[in-house]
């Protein structure tokens, strides 16, 4: 079987898989997963919730590993990699906040409030919209790479020192993990959990993949702009 | 030792440079007056309860200003390719951006101190209780500040529109360094005393160890050509 050949059937592959997950979510979040006691249906909105937000934080550790990773060996796939990792991030992020205020709304009577994982993750997403931001003020892609390897380090540095700093200011989320409490999920609702964390996991790698392959064009074209200059 | 004394002589000879033309106190001080003055017309300041707002106002405007000044820190080294004869002197690299980092402290912090005094004038504050703290606070935020700064000024220098880059990455990065200092300002204002703080001051130190070293580490990867 030829290259491009594989690579088609793999896509596909992946594609099913994933079109098969996400059908498997949307059938055990609104009619597998029990109707929450207090909050009502509202409370479906976290299995799309949570699992943006892990995938947030994933795709922000993947692209300072990446950073890391160029800084050391300066093959671009690793700026690919960063690149394309912050920009899934960035889009799991901006899940999370327009998911976030739609369920605060119910729960908490209010769009917005200063809530200290709230607000961690807008000055994630505002960190990692600066990041993507770094493209149309560099000069050579060389030095792109460069600065955003520098800066995707820098910024994941700060995100605990952003969670820990605003939760000292501020405070009050349902507890998911550890202590019941008021988040706590009855053991019914954590298989759906399961299932939306692996559904959003493949998407994420997925669009990577995407991504790269994308980042990967576009280097070659410019590489064939360049050769044609000289 | 040879090490510290290549830091004091980069360090030297910004301060010397800046003091010939005193471009960028001047800009860093009329910027902080001009903001503070909208401020005033803003949040009106003869009627509120104003020790609550002075330090979140003081620290915007600080940060603000901050930048201006930040950005022309490196603009020099790359006129003429200076920085190049600085590379190519036998120094580490991370030398230069300690050189770099305490010029610009010192250049923050000149213009800093004298914008809070204007502040205590303006919002009719008495500091003098609290100097001590206040100048600790001062000290520690504009260290973060500057590491921070210092950083992304090496990289802003060298691209076409860096000022705005400037602004784009360190204002974001810098919103944990803002808080803690809003936060361990307000107390010292308000009259409580310093173990009021002293959770605010602990996060503010552990974010200046991680700035400066992630400065002295990645200094290098932006200088380069």
């Amino acid at each position: 079987m030829n290259l491009a050949l594989q690579t088609t059937v793999r896509s596909i592959c992946l594609w099913a898989v994933l079109t098969l997950c996400m059908l498997a979510s949307i059938h055990g979040v609104f009619l597998d997963a029990p109707r929450e006691r207090v909050m009502g249906d509202v409370q479906r909105i976290f299995y799309f919730h949570f699992p943006a937000a892990l995938g947030s934080f994933l795709a922000f550790a993947v692209v300072c590993f990446a950073g890391v990773s160029y800084l050391c060996t300066r093959q671009r796939r690793w700026d690919h990699l960063g690149r394309a990792s912050a920009e899934v991030g960035v889009l799991f992020c901006t899940i999370v906040l327009v998911s976030g205020p739609l369920w605060a709304k119910s729960a908490w009577g209010t769009w917005w409030t200063w809530e200290a994982r709230l607000t961690t993750m807008l000055v994630l997403w505002l960190l990692y919209i600066s990041y993507l931001m770094i493209g149309l003020y560099t000069d050579s892609r060389e030095q792109r790479a460069r600065a955003a390897a520098v800066v995707g380090i820098v910024a994941f540095l700060d995100v605990p020192i952003v969670y820990f700093s605003v939760k000292w200011w501020r405070g009050h989320h349902p507890i998911i993990l550890g202590r019941g409490g008021e988040g706590g999920l009855s053991p019914e609702m954590w298989p759906v959990v399961w299932i939306c964390l692996v559904t959003f996991l493949l998407l994420y790698g997925i669009l990577v993949g995407l991504r790269m392959s994308l980042a990967r064009a576009e280097d070659i074209v410019l590489d064939m702009e360049e050769h044609l200059q000289n | 030792m040879a090490y510290f004394h290549g830091v004091w002589l980069i360090a030297r000879k910004d301060l010397v440079s800046e003091s010939r033309t005193l471009e960028r106190l001047s800009s860093m001080l009329f910027l902080a007056l001009t903001v503070l003055v909208i401020f005033s017309f803003a949040l009106d300041f003869s009627r509120h309860q104003m020790a609550d707002l002075a330090a979140g106002v003081l620290w915007v405007t600080l940060s603000l200003s901050a930048v201006l000044s930040l950005h022309e820190s490196f603009r020099l080294e790359r006129e003429d390719k200076a920085l190049w004869a600085l590379r190519l002197a036998p120094l580490d690299e991370s030398a230069i951006y300690l050189g770099k980092l305490l010029a610009n402290l010192l250049l923050l912090g000149g213009p800093a101190v004298l914008t809070l005094l204007l502040g205590a004038l303006f919002f009719n504050l008495d500091l003098a209780p609290a100097a001590a703290p206040l100048a600790l606070v001062l000290l520690l935020n504009m260290l973060g500040f500057a590491s921070l700064g210092t950083l992304f000024a090496a990289l802003s220098s060298s691209t076409r529109r860096g000022e705005i880059l400037l602004h784009l990455l360190l204002l974001p990065l810098s919103i944990p360094l803002i808080l803690a200092a809003v936060r361990s300002t307000t107390p010292l204002l308000l009259g409580r005393g310093f173990s009021a703080i002293t959770l605010w001051l602990k996060l503010t130190v552990i974010m200046d160890i991680a700035f400066v070293t992630a400065g002295i580490l990645l200094f290098e990867y932006l200088t380069e050509e």
